[in-house]
Order: structure tokens, then C-alpha cells, then sequence
């Protein structure tokens, strides 16, 4: 895995595709065509070499308009992905103002959370999106300094039992490992005071 | 010594904690073997594990598909997935 941070770009040499990456790389073949994105969340450890499956993928999206929405929702259909939330495209639609839409294919597991960038951190997570190449294709996901504190964020606040088989902090912690020598040190301290995560990132770094 | 800084920050089991450590070094595990090793070969252990828990998923569904409690099943289960979202 090579990781350029000047380029935001991180290369991986004959990756072994899994039904997960073949899922999403279905998806994104039709959703670029239409709409700037970023994958955020589980994924992106897993992407990245972590080893546990998922049951949904989140994808951040720019705002669009309903008729290029439209033309997606259609292409996204011929290809056999339905909206779980419903089959009418402009109720689909309006829901994306109100909470996130999801698709899948043929079985509701795995499927893609589909939500529109809201806040500041998403535009942030947009904005400073990094290329993931393999096998001829390129998927944008969140920077790892984001992903990490946001994922510390996501913790179970409650007793050290629930923490302790946390999902959210595991993937965390796989990204820190793996990328530690090659993270913009400030720019991680930013998220995580942002994210108020200092005593998990204590944790995290032992 | 950081057991006992853990300890400050939250009441736990011996269990969990011996839980928590043996997950922790697994990770830490895997993510050298990641960086030791070619993309081709840990995403080809990752490849087993992932499609395998996702074509049993696909399996489970098409198997409830089949009668009618199991689309019944079906149905509650895409319910939860629609709440989660609101």
C-alpha cells in the first residue's frame, strides 16, 4: 500500500477484489457519472485493509438536482439497485433533505447509505477527499486523520465492557497502525480537539 | 502501569479488560501483516473473509424469501433499516 499525502492519493498493487468492493465499485460506476462524493465511515478501514465485513457503506454526496437525481435513481435501477426507503424517485428524493436514503442489490445486506453533505466536517471531508486506486478504478474517501477521530467519536460513551469490543474504535486504531509514519500529526490533533476525543486518542495511541 | 491509567478512565472486569488487550494486539497484528506484506496477499485473506459473511448474508435472504413468514421476516428487517435513517 503506497499512501502519497502530497498527491492524496494511496495506491494498492493487485488488490484482491471482495463482494464488498465489487458492490461498491457497481455503485460508484453510476453515481460519479452524476455526482461528486466521499466515502466515509467503515468502509474506508476495511478499503484499507482492515479485517471485519460490513453491513452498509456511507457515501456523502454534493447537493444535485432532482433531474439529475432522476437520471441516477433510473441507471441506478437498470442495475438492479432499489432504494430501500421507497421505489418513488421524488419521495427518494425529499427524503435526502431529511435523513439519509439507502440502496442495495437483491438483498438488503450489504447496501449504501446515501446521505447529502450538511455540515462544515462533511464539506471538510469532501473537500480534502483522497484517491484510493486499484485495479484500474479510483473510489474518493475521507482523509485518515478525519476518519480516525471521527471514528473515536462514534465510541460507545457508556461502561469500558461496551468499549471494549467496540467496532468503531478497532477501526480506528487499524488506520493509526497502518498509517502512523504518514499522518499530518497537526492536522490530527485538529480533529480530535475538534471531536473532543482526547482521552480515546490516549488510548488509541498505546 | 496502563491498566492502571485505563482503570482511571473507566470501571471494568478483568475479562473485558484481558478482552480488550487481546483485541488490541490483533489488531496492531494485522496491520503490521498489512504493511509487511503485498496488497495482493492480505486483501486475498481479507477477500475470504468479507465474501463469505456476505454471500452467507445473501443465502440467509434467499432462503426467508421462500415462505411466506421469512418474507414477513424480510419486511421487519427492511423496516429497521428505514428507521435507523430517521
Amino acid at each position: 500500500m503506497e499512501y502519497n499525502p502530497y498527491k492524496r492519493e494511496i495506491i494498492l498493487k493487485g488488490k484482491v477484489l471482495n463482494e464488498l468492493d465489487k458492490f461498491v465499485i457497481d455503485f460508484v460506476n453510476i453515481l460519479e457519472k452524476f455526482v461528486g462524493y466521499v466515502i466515509v465511515s467503515g468502509y474506508v478501514s476495511i478499503l484499507l485493509g482492515r479485517s471485519r465485513a460490513s453491513e452498509d457503506v456511507d457515501f456523502l454526496i454534493q447537493d444535485m438536482t432532482f433531474s439529475k437525481f432522476e437520471m441516477m435513481f433510473k441507471e441506478l435501477a437498470s442495475q438492479r439497485f432499489e432504494c430501500l426507503n421507497t421505489n418513488q424517485i421524488k419521495e427518494a428524493y425529499e427524503m435526502l433533505d431529511e435523513h439519509a436514503i439507502r440502496f442495495s442489490r437483491e438483498t438488503p445486506i450489504p447496501n449504501i447509505e446515501f446521505k447529502k453533505i450538511t455540515s462544515k466536517i462533511q464539506e471538510d471531508a469532501f473537500n480534502n477527499k483522497l484517491s484510493v486506486k486499484f485495479n484500474g478504478k479510483s473510489l474518493f474517501i475521507s482523509p485518515l486523520e478525519l476518519q480516525i477521530a471521527y471514528k473515536l467519536s462514534l465510541m460507545s460513551k457508556g461502561s469500558f465492557e461496551e468499549i471494549s469490543s467496540d467496532k468503531d474504535f478497532e477501526d480506528a486504531k487499524h488506520l493509526y497502525e497502518v498509517f502512523n509514519e504518514k499522518l499530518n500529526k497537526e492536522k490530527l490533533l485538529e480533529y480530535i480537539k475538534l471531536f473532543k476525543v482526547e482521552n480515546r486518542f490516549e488510548l488509541l495511541k498505546k | 502501569m496502563e491498566n492502571h491509567k485505563m482503570s482511571q478512565m473507566w470501571p471494568i472486569k478483568n475479562e473485558k479488560m484481558r478482552n480488550f488487550h487481546e483485541r488490541i494486539w490483533f489488531i496492531k497484528y494485522w496491520a503490521n501483516y498489512v504493511k509487511r506484506n503485498s496488497d495482493k496477499k492480505w486483501s486475498d485473506g481479507q477477500a475470504l473473509l468479507i465474501s463469505s459473511q456476505i454471500q452467507s448474508s445473501r443465502s440467509f435472504y434467499k432462503s426467508l424469501k421462500k415462505t411466506e413468514e421469512g418474507r414477513r421476516k424480510i419486511e421487519k428487517i427492511l423496516e429497521s433499516i428505514k428507521e435507523q435513517n430517521k
